[in-house]
């Protein structure tokens, strides 16, 4: 059963302007697989004050777990988020998890393909993989948006940096060097995490070299918890049978970059 | 040879389990994904004549292993965008029901033909959602029985294909409220909707829902739905109210569950927090038990048991 608990924030890093990681302590959500997320309530109670617009409540993945201790990565991105970006250590938010189906671990020589906050969970999936030789692409707009690139260095046998306006690493998106690298390496399994665009481009390259990839989607929730059913896509539920998918089971998703469903229902493009 | 079908007023159902509104509804292809996992039938997530935003989250909660609380907020995307959905629900192969809600007699009715041209089976009339406007404590719709009867009756002159409406268990004499949809014209009854609920959250001291007030659901009110149901059918048998099919919801999530409805004199029942524990082998799982518990007590269709226990109650 999933209840929510109310957890207390027992440290904060800032990552860069925009991203802060979150740190908690749990039994159950810290055994999340990578990819695996928590509806995060923001309980809006640090001022005290009762305004309706901003509760809410977001799905988020883990992106590191040490024993019992695990972190969220959070991007400063609407009003709820921007609400956790007051909260301080000690203050509380309610979580419920883990949720949904992971990454499996599988492949020997993998490659990660993360843009922007989407290597959250890579970072928790390329913990799970030490062992195995790991290369990684890690995109991001600019520079200082740039996320977890010491530790990915140490994790990992290569990094592969790119910027959309080439202010470090390769000038260009995080999908521009997978077809180069999986011929370099061998390549036996994709794991991606980041804008749609990106992740439809990286399935048509795994599609074409024949490697097999899996993918970590976002669509608006609700409930989070397979009842509702609002997350859909064609058919499957993103917060229940996903938010990971294979290759496999995308190639036959009409949906998969190019609609999804709004706040109302309706599907509107991506 | 068991057969476990049933007829629901005229359509055909190859099961007594229908999937409750608001639950995977949202899209035509889930709703096939539910028929191809054993349902007997399906409910749409609620339409309304415009796109709707739900509320803030979390719009559902699970507050215990019995109690599901939700304040969806009917969020759809409006009639017109929904229209093809129905279609693709119908790929199912089973009798697709929609669910309608409006602000107005006129709103209801509009959604109505719209769902019917869609080529709809059924409509349900969602007169009972308890949180229907934000942190709303008033009446409504399906409170008040001569309101309810009025929509009922525009939206029966506006379309040909069955009408069944869906009960709110807020009321204070749900036979009133029975009553005025059968006057009005309604072809069969759903009950019920779900208990007006609320939770707070104790450490950080406040209501957990985005809408703060929601409406509970899940096997917490199976019992309270039992008794309401009784009451409308014993109404019925008594004559006070002309007989029309009913269909059991709240709380059901086995198959003696199902049994325990259909031993009042349901029809059907209506299945919908199961999903949370069960997912989508909720209909095949309280399928098969239904069909363990027929073959315990030697019965091969449900009119060999169905309302066996209401002779406790007239």
């Amino acid at each position: 059963m999933m209840k929510m608990k109310i957890l207390e924030i027992e440290d904060i890093v800032e990552e860069n302007e925009i991203i802060k990681s979150f740190y908690f302590t749990d039994k159950e959500i810290s055994k999340a697989e990578p990819a695996q997320f928590v509806m995060l309530w923001v309980p809006h109670v640090v001022t005290g004050t009762v305004d309706f617009e901003i509760p809410d409540q977001i799905p988020m993945s883990v992106s590191s777990v040490e024993g019992d201790t695990f972190s969220l990565t959070v991007r400063k991105y609407g009003e709820t988020t921007g609400e956790l970006f007051k909260y301080r250590k000690g203050d509380k938010v309610g979580m419920t998890g883990p949720l949904g189906r992971g990454f499996s671990v599988s492949g020997n020589c993998v490659l990660c393909v993360a843009g922007g906050i989407g290597v959250a969970p890579l970072l928790l999936l390329v913990q799970k993989l030490q062992g195995k030789e790991v290369h990684f692409v890690l995109g991001a707009k600019t520079k200082s948006e740039l996320l977890f690139e010491k530790k990915l260095e140490e994790l990992c046998t290569s990094l592969c940096i790119t910027t959309d306006d080439g202010t470090c690493g390769r000038k260009g998106f995080a999908c521009d060097p997978v077809d180069e690298l999986c011929d370099n390496y061998g390549i036996d399994q994709i794991y991606c995490c980041g804008p749609e665009i990106m992740m439809h481009k990286i399935l048509e390259i795994s599609s074409k070299k024949n490697v097999p990839a899996q993918f970590s989607l976002e669509r608006y929730m609700y409930c989070g918890l397979g009842l509702c059913g609002h997350c859909t896509l064609d058919g499957y539920l993103v917060c229940k049978d996903g938010p990971v998918f294979t290759s496999e089971e995308l190639k036959s998703v009409k949906d998969f970059g190019a609609k999804m469903v709004d706040e109302t229902g309706k599907k509107v493009n991506i | 040879m068991m057969d476990v079908s049933v007829d629901l007023c005229g359509l055909h159902l190859k099961n007594p389990l229908i999937l409750a509104s608001g639950i995977l509804g949202t899209k035509g292809e889930l709703l096939k994904r539910v028929a191809d996992n054993g349902a007997g039938a399906v409910v749409t997530k609620s339409i309304g004549v415009n796109p709707r935003k739900g509320y803030k989250n979390p719009t559902v909660l699970h507050v215990s292993e019995d109690i599901v609380l939700n304040a969806m907020g009917l969020p759809n995307p409006g009639c017109d965008e929904f229209s093809e959905e129905i279609n693709l629900a119908k790929q199912g192969n089973v009798p697709v029901i929609c669910s309608i809600f409006g602000g107005s007699k006129e709103e209801f009715s509009h959604v109505a033909s719209i769902m019917e041209k869609a080529g709809a089976d059924m409509l349900e009339l969602n007169v009972s959602c308890p949180h229907s406007l934000p942190r709303y404590k008033g009446l409504h719709l399906g409170q008040i029985p001569v309101e309810t009867k009025g929509v009922v009756k525009t939206v029966k002159q506006t379309v040909s294909i069955p009408v069944m409406v869906k009960l709110s268990p807020n009321v204070t004499s749900i036979v009133d409220i029975a009553s005025a949809c059968v006057d009005g014209g309604a072809d069969a009854l759903s009950l019920v909707n779900t208990v007006q609920a609320l939770e707070i959250e104790p450490e950080v001291e406040k209501p957990v829902l985005g809408n703060v007030f929601g409406g509970q659901s899940g096997p917490s009110i199976r019992c309270i739905s039992q008794r309401k149901v009784a009451d409308v059918l014993t109404a019925m048998e008594r004559g006070e109210i002309k007989k029309v099919p009913v269909v059991g919801v709240g709380g059901i999530e086995s198959g003696e569950d199902v049994a325990r409805f259909l031993l009042l004199g349901c029809e059907c029942v209506q299945i919908g927090s199961a999903v949370l524990k069960y997912g989508f082998d909720t209909f095949k799982k309280c399928l098969k038990e239904l069909e363990e518990y027929m073959e315990k007590k030697g019965y091969n269709t449900l009119e060999d048991f169905r309302g066996n226990s209401l002779k406790w109650l007239v």
